[in-house]
């Protein structure tokens, strides 16, 4: 099943990047064309800036990621509609080398075992906080001299984290949490976000992916016009070989607000007769 | 989204309650390997992907939670007998994105639903794919 819905995905990308391919050739062809003109100032693209001059990243930038994409009516009946989103399709895609963890080879049968028995052992099933970097890029961001608030409505309940930004170091008299603590500073355009202290009852991601206490995760926010590029690297040296890169990913501005998100209550796992169990990316 | 106006069932539409389980062709190669997976769970851990079955009933209570809502159906038999069904469905977001709330559900509201039985034999439980109100409005999920 699980097998079949991946292929599924793959054939809808692959689909998709047969109509998008063209469509950006096409684009870089009138661009390239275009490079003879004189360069006119893009003022819809210009990044706007605060008041002390870094990069305004203030907003609703993110919302987890659905397979169904849409609805449509049909007479009386309100009809959902499997219409994937090209980003549900990416995020399950399988990761090339480049952007996949490294486990130290003695804990390799570890993460594997994990995986099978996902449906049993992965706190997320169990709703569980996801932990950073699990939960995602920021939903929204609230932006202040000297701090920046992360606000997440999650699968899993509401969660925020605020990262001061005036210099402090990281906090040494605070337990280890699911979102561990995180201080940001900014390197040019780019606001850096250091995060330590974490506990060890969180996975990194589906398939096993867990970690230790050693986890340290770096987040770079960078803001180009209406995008905020968002790249993750993780650490865990008790686990990994060597950090983590994660595939980057893009945001965009989103104009639904922020719902409170509702209980999460798991009443599955009673119910469940097999293992079966298929991605879940935020 | 044309969603806007809809209403609920009338009260005086009340039908009189009564179970009704009808067992549904179901094409092994129309419905295996179809389903796209809402769930937070395989669907196919939990639920008899073969069959499809049609309850009437009343919902009791609307369960807004995740990682799945629930509707519960009281579903009464030619005895009189009541049985609530535990009906599974969808993460809140996907009904948010479908423009559909808990209100719309109905609590209170006697619906027909076409569900996949719970593959513990027995056990009142299933998962939603449409629910039909007095009214003739419905919102159908997918396979």
């Amino acid at each position: 099943m699980k097998r079949l819905f991946a292929k599924c995905i793959v054939m809808v990308a692959a689909a998709t990047s047969l109509c998008i391919v063209p469509m950006v050739a096409a684009a870089q062809g009138s661009s390239s064309a275009a490079q003879a003109a004189p360069k006119k100032p893009d003022v819809a693209t210009k990044t706007p800036r605060t008041a002390d001059r870094h990069p305004d990243l203030n907003g609703i930038w993110y919302r987890p990621l659905l397979f169904l994409g849409a609805a449509e009516q049909e007479g009386d009946t309100l009809k959902a509609v499997n219409r994937p989103d090209p980003a549900f399709a990416a995020a399950i895609a399988p990761l090339p080398p480049m952007y996949s963890p490294s486990y130290k080879p003695e804990l390799e049968a570890k993460v594997k075992e994990y995986n099978e028995q996902q449906v049993k052992l992965d706190p997320g099933f169990f709703c569980r906080p996801p932990g950073v970097p699990r939960i995602g890029p920021p939903h929204q961001i609230v932006q202040t001299p000297g701090q920046v608030v992360f606000l997440y409505s999650d699968l899993a309940g509401n969660f925020w984290r605020i990262i001061p930004t005036d210099g402090r170091p990281h906090r040494t008299d605070a337990d280890p949490s699911y979102l561990g603590d995180a201080v940001g500073h900014w390197e040019g355009d780019t606001l850096v976000v250091d995060t330590n202290n974490f506990n060890d009852d969180t996975w990194l991601a589906d398939n096993g992916l867990f970690h230790s206490d050693a986890l340290h995760v770096i987040e770079r926010l960078t803001r180009k016009g209406d995008t905020i590029d968002y790249e993750v690297t993780v650490e865990d040296p008790k686990v990994f070989t060597k950090p983590w890169t994660m595939n980057p990913r893009t945001l965009t501005p989103q104009k639904d607000p922020l719902d409170e998100a509702p209980p999460c209550i798991e009443k599955d796992s009673e119910n469940m007769v097999n293992l079966s169990h298929h991605p879940n990316p935020r | 989204m044309r969603l806007a106006g809809w209403g609920h069932a009338r009260p005086e539409v009340l039908l009189v309650r009564r179970m009704s389980i009808t067992l549904l062709v179901a094409s092994m190669s129309l419905l295996v390997g179809a389903a796209p997976v809402f769930a937070h769970h395989s669907t196919a851990a939990e639920f008899d992907m073969h069959k499809e079955i049609t309850l009437t009933g009343v919902i009791s209570k609307v369960d807004w939670t995740n990682p799945h809502v629930y509707l519960y159906l009281d579903v009464k038999d030619d005895q009189g007998q009541v049985t609530t069904w535990a009906v599974e469905s969808l993460p809140t977001r996907f009904y948010h994105n479908l423009g559909l709330s808990k209100a719309m559900l109905g609590e209170g509201q006697p619906v027909t639903v076409v569900v996949r039985p719970a593959k513990i034999e027995g056990k009142p439980l299933a998962w939603l794919l449409k629910i039909t109100y007095p009214d003739g409005h419905a919102y159908d999920f997918g396979r």
